[in-house]
């Protein structure tokens, strides 16, 4: 069965690919959340985002809602799957060693 | 913990099939690798634990060309949670959740090509493997959580790990096909209907192929449930073809040698093989210059070998193995100039004459 160790080491180096891939793309991607300010009457969106330890505001124009929108939860969802990878590198590393 | 991290594979397996399905793309695929192996399971197509599976599910398509509606399918992967991520070659796979990658396989045929093939119905990059005509010609549809997906016949399965266990590196991987296979034979021998099947599949085989089975199954004191008589044919085949093969490569290295003497002595200036043409090209271009003058020379190279009539396809690959070997650019920066330099020869004077060409 001594197979296995190559095939953890494998997929170990596969999770650190993968891993390596998400954490750039992230660079890419706005974190926060997108919420509604209401201005004189008017509502105006923002994105809410923590910088430093500071919670930072940046206006969204309205046609770039649904985009900002979108990129957030693809955030998260790559955020869920880095976590995934985290724990199971994390499993062969306990295995292996 | 294992268990749970099983189940959560499981479930994007679940997914990634019902993806596939509802854009037309199942019936077009073959699953392979150890998620086949889960299938066989499932589907109680044979009564058996499947062994190890890993993180890579394996799609292979027997036909690039079908379907012949175009499906996009990376847009359906990542609609439901996907994330498309690609090689530095350009080969694509879909992660969901960072537990399982979705990669496209196609046959490799021919002299084959370093860079991944093209998958224009399904929108997808795939890479080419040699020796899948086992799996694509023995399939067998198995109903696994409602949905009928296409599998290798498990006996084909098997056969086709041992074909290709002398090729696969690193060793573990040859360590591992071999358990599979074991965990897999138990189970064939106990089902009649494959008992007959891995009969007839290994009886189809070519001569090499059932040596490279004989060869494994030697090395690791495996035992084939075939008739003892089909085994004798094959040792006796293979001595024979052992005296055929020695003969042939006598001949070959005969010819291959008198081929290179021509050249060295540039007798033979217009031989029409691609590789011979950039070489040869290109050593005058050095001697006119004293040097490489850039891709300004690979143009002009690249013109001269399409005239010539070399195939523009073998003239990529040898300008990609060349500069493979020569610079230290990625493999994608590599195809990037070889698509360039191509695109640049390819003038509409040059696309003339190939056209005029082809007509006769």
């Amino acid at each position: 069965m001594a197979f296995i160790y190559g095939v953890l080491e494998e997929e170990y180096e596969r999770l650190q690919d993968k891993k390596r891939d998400y954490e750039e793309k992230l660079k890419y991607l706005p974190k926060g959340a997108l919420v509604k300010k209401r201005i004189n009457g008017k509502e105006y969106n923002y994105l809410m985002y923590r910088e430093n330890a500071k919670v930072k505001t940046a206006y969204i124009k309205q046609d770039r809602v649904d985009e900002v929108r979108a990129q957030l939860e693809r955030r998260k969802k790559i955020e869920n799957s880095l976590s995934n990878i985290k724990k199971d590198m994390s499993i062969i590393e306990k295995v292996v060693k | 913990m294992i268990n749970r991290h099983l189940e959560r594979q499981i479930n994007v397996f679940n997914d990634a099939v019902r993806v596939l399905h509802d854009v037309g793309a199942l019936e077009h695929v073959i699953v392979v690798g150890s998620w086949a192996e889960y299938v066989y399971q499932e589907s109680g197509l044979l009564d058996f634990k499947s062994s190890l599976k890993t993180q890579d599910m394996d799609l292979l398509i027997p036909n690039i060309r079908k379907p012949r509606e175009k499906i996009d399918l990376i847009k359906a992967l990542e609609n439901e949670g996907f994330e498309h991520r690609q090689s530095p070659e350009g080969l694509m796979k879909f992660d969901k959740d960072g537990l399982i990658d979705l990669e496209f396989l196609v046959r490799e045929i021919g002299q084959g090509q370093i860079a991944p093939y093209i998958v224009n119905s399904l929108g997808v990059t795939a890479q080419g493997l040699r020796n899948m005509d086992i799996l694509v010609e023995n399939t067998i549809p198995a109903i696994a959580n409602g949905y009928s997906i296409t599998v290798p016949k498990p006996a084909a399965y098997a056969l086709h790990k041992l074909v290709i266990n002398e090729d696969r590196k690193p060793d573990y991987k040859k360590e591992k096909d071999i358990e599979a296979v074991r965990n897999i034979l138990i189970a064939i021998q106990k089902s009649p209907d494959e008992s007959k099947n891995i009969q007839n599949i290994y009886e189809r085989l070519t001569v090499k192929q059932q040596r490279r089975i004989q060869n494994t199954c030697q090395k690791y004191g495996i035992e084939l449930p075939l008739e003892k008589e089909l085994i004798n044919e094959t040792e006796k085949a293979k001595n024979n073809s052992q005296v055929v093969e020695n003969r042939d490569r006598d001949q070959v290295s005969k010819i291959k040698k008198q081929r290179i003497e021509a050249l060295m002595k540039e007798e033979i200036p217009s031989y029409k093989s691609a590789k011979c043409n950039y070489f040869l090209y290109r050593k005058e271009i050095i001697t006119q210059n004293n040097g490489w003058p850039g891709k300004e020379a690979d143009i002009e190279i690249v013109k001269k070998m399409l005239l010539a009539g070399n195939e523009q396809q073998k003239i990529k690959e040898i300008l990609v193995k060349h500069s493979l070997e020569i610079t230290k650019k990625t493999p994608s920066e590599i195809i990037k100039y070889a698509n360039d330099v191509i695109n640049k020869a390819l003038t509409p004077e040059i696309k003339k004459v190939i056209g005029k060409q082809l007509e006769r």
